[in-house]
């Protein structure tokens, strides 16, 4: 917690923003974080590593590039870092096997070198570090090519030729790796597309103004940035990332130990399209929560939600073979409807509905509640009728009872 | 016939879902009986920002039926959490049926008809009205005379002409044609006929009051003297609904 003294919370606001804090990587782990990334980046690319001529680039992608990551529940200083491990080489230089060799040899000598206690997991697609000091992260590193081509193509074919020529985005694609498929172990032009960072472009781009628009305060009060460009991204907080991070939580507590909740993918994405610039997150919540839903294509039937950076790749896909992620998607989004609804409109800032603690869960909740103002004079709340009374009348709204 | 019924049913439900989501939230609904019945504790929330944080203006149990004839047919709202006392004087009917509006002039006089609007505009002022009548004795709208008379002084805002109910009833007459008759007296009594005198006008007021609007709303003023008993069609669509 960054909060300095108790008692300072005095609208749902700001009890929101503490609770977000308090779910949210610390910004000394976020550091160290970017510490290790950076670190092993620099292994890969050291002088006697084997994949060095191909000038390896390791960068994150997921929630930890969208500013939207989170605690598991508990609040332990657990967080999962998705990493990219990125070979300048192409198709005809590696087979999918090789290339996730390549980078795994150095990535289990760089766990040896570092007395890493477990050696590094070789997954489907991702190696696996798992550091066991008092920083927990989990780093899954995807080794990967670049593949603007390939994807500039699939986008024209599949017609979605504007997409295609936005450079931006498709030089951002990469080609990965997957041990289930059959043809992992020979050289083939036929591998799995991704382009994480183009993603996290669409993201950036939903909330374009209310980024700029942190990002100058914070260098009118930090001498460091002499520019708005020179603020990264990771340096703000927006109330679009803080809202995802609050639902996201929700998700958890109501599915811990579950399967089939609803994936963070997809709560970003229907949450990206449903935000209008609201500048706060409890405005930005109400949107999120009312929109989402209708963003989802075909919602009665085989649903779509496409990667908006690729179109082709549904991702409810597997909604179809599981209803039941279907469902628990919706089940989700009502309650959580529900459960905002009630803290947000039906109560005051101080009385937080249990409803909402339980999907908060109680031990953040019990971090936050000290914080939270007792009680204020509170203004004789009768008069809150006819002040809007005289609202509705003003703008021309009022009705009158009348009896048949 | 049955499918579009259902499809329409299933239309109205996800609307009304979609304006209850997060603002109402003590507010459920569901399909019953041909019907969307939202039930549950409906909350009057201020558009003041820093009222808000104080939380609700007020809370009424209620349960409001949704026809999918909507916006055609009124809602049927029924405050059950006896909070008001159902009597006239308080626009309550003893089954606890509330009379939140004179439904043609709401629908005549706001372009946007739509289920949110309804909640904002009618639902929202009746029972915030009831609620400040608790308290200071005041409807802060005003409220419209019972039977006739209320209905009376509706249509008059409506038509933006004298309170006379032969005057009001010849206006109806007039817009209840599927087109203007030009050859008709004026309805301002100026002794020419329509075409030379408030032609413009009446063009105005039928984008208002389309001939549909103008059959009902004729029919609803002179069923109170057709039937001495003072029940309206109108009375018996919202009695055959007595089944919820
Ligand atoms: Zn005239």
């Amino acid at each position: 917690m960054t909060q300095k003294n108790s008692n300072q919370l005095n609208s749902h606001e700001a009890v929101l923003k503490a609770i977000v804090e308090a779910i949210d990587i610390p910004k000394s782990l976020d550091q160290i974080a970017r510490d290790r990334y950076a670190s092993i980046g620099r292994w890969l690319d050291r002088d006697n590593s084997g994949i060095r001529q191909f000038d390896p680039e390791i960068y994150p992608q997921g929630s930890f590039l969208l500013g939207t990551v989170i605690r598991p529940v508990g609040d332990a200083d657990e967080f999962d870092i998705d990493l990219v491990c990125t070979l300048k080489g192409t198709k005809n230089d590696f087979t999918m096997s090789s290339l996730k060799v390549s980078v795994g040899e150095e990535i289990k000598s760089y766990a040896k070198k570092n007395g890493f206690i477990k050696e590094p997991e070789d997954g489907r697609r991702c190696w696996t570090l798992e550091y066991s000091d008092k920083a927990n992260f989990h780093m899954d590193i995807l080794p990967a090519l670049p593949n603007a081509e390939q994807y500039r193509l699939m986008l024209e074919e599949s017609g979605h030729t504007i997409l295609a020529t936005d450079e931006k985005i498709s030089e951002k694609a990469i080609a990965i790796t997957d041990k289930t498929l059959d043809n992992f172990d020979i050289y083939s032009d036929d591998w799995p597309v991704s382009n994480p960072k183009g993603f996290a472009i669409w993201f950036k781009s939903c909330q374009a103004n209310v980024l700029n628009e942190r990002k100058q305060l914070l260098m009118e009060s930090d001498v460091m940035y002499a520019s708005v460009d020179q603020v990264p991204d990771h340096k703000v907080k927006t109330p679009l990332q803080q809202a995802i991070q609050l639902l996201k939580r929700h998700r958890d507590s109501m599915f811990d130990g579950k399967e089939n909740k609803p994936i963070s993918v997809i709560i970003t994405t229907l949450a990206g399209h449903s935000y209008n610039n609201e500048t706060t997150i409890t405005e930005t919540l109400r949107s999120l929560l009312k929109n989402m839903g209708g963003f989802i294509i075909n919602p009665e039937g085989e649903s779509w939600i496409p990667n908006p950076v690729n179109p082709i790749e549904n991702f409810a896909d597997k909604w179809k073979e599981t209803p039941e992620k279907k469902q628990n998607f919706l089940k989700w989004l009502e309650k959580a409807q529900r459960d905002f609804g009630l803290y947000l409109v039906s109560n005051n800032y101080r009385d937080i509905p249990e409803e909402l603690k339980e999907s908060i869960t109680q031990e953040t909740m019990s971090n936050v509640l000290p914080l939270i103002v007792a009680s204020v004079s509170t203004p004789a709340i009768i008069s809150f009728g006819e002040a809007e009374a005289a609202t509705i009348i003003s703008k021309g709204g009022a009705t009158k009872p009348w009896r048949k | 016939m049955a499918q579009v019924r259902e499809k329409q049913l299933q239309q109205l439900l996800s609307t009304v879902k979609s304006v209850i989501a997060f603002d109402q939230p003590k507010l459920s609904a569901v399909i019953k009986n041909n019907h969307v019945i939202v039930e549950g504790c409906f909350s009057i929330v201020s558009t003041n920002d820093s009222h808000k944080k104080h939380g609700v203006i007020a809370e009424f149990l209620v349960k409001i039926i949704f026809s999918p004839l909507y916006p055609t047919d009124e809602p049927r709202v029924l405050e059950t959490g006896n909070c008001i006392k159902h009597t006239l004087d308080n626009h309550i009917n003893t089954d606890g049926s509330c009379c939140i509006v004179v439904w043609e002039e709401w629908i005549t006089t706001n372009s946007d008809n739509s289920v949110q609007a309804y909640f904002d505009g009618p639902l929202k002022n009746f029972f915030l009205s009831q609620h400040i009548k608790k308290t200071t004795g005041e409807w802060p709208f005003g409220e419209y005379p019972h039977g006739k008379e209320g209905l009376l002084d509706a249509f008059t805002n409506v038509l933006e002409c004298s309170k006379n109910e032969t005057k009001v009833l010849y206006l109806l007459r007039i817009l209840s044609k599927d087109r203007l008759r030009g050859h008709w007296n004026c309805p301002c009594k100026s002794g020419k006929t329509i075409r030379k005198c408030c032609l413009d006008d009446l063009v105005r007021l039928r984008t208002k009051v389309p001939s549909k609007m103008a059959q009902i709303m004729s029919n609803r003023l002179q069923s109170y003297d057709r039937k001495k008993g003072n029940i309206s069609s109108h009375d018996k669509i919202t009695a055959k609904q007595g089944q919820f």
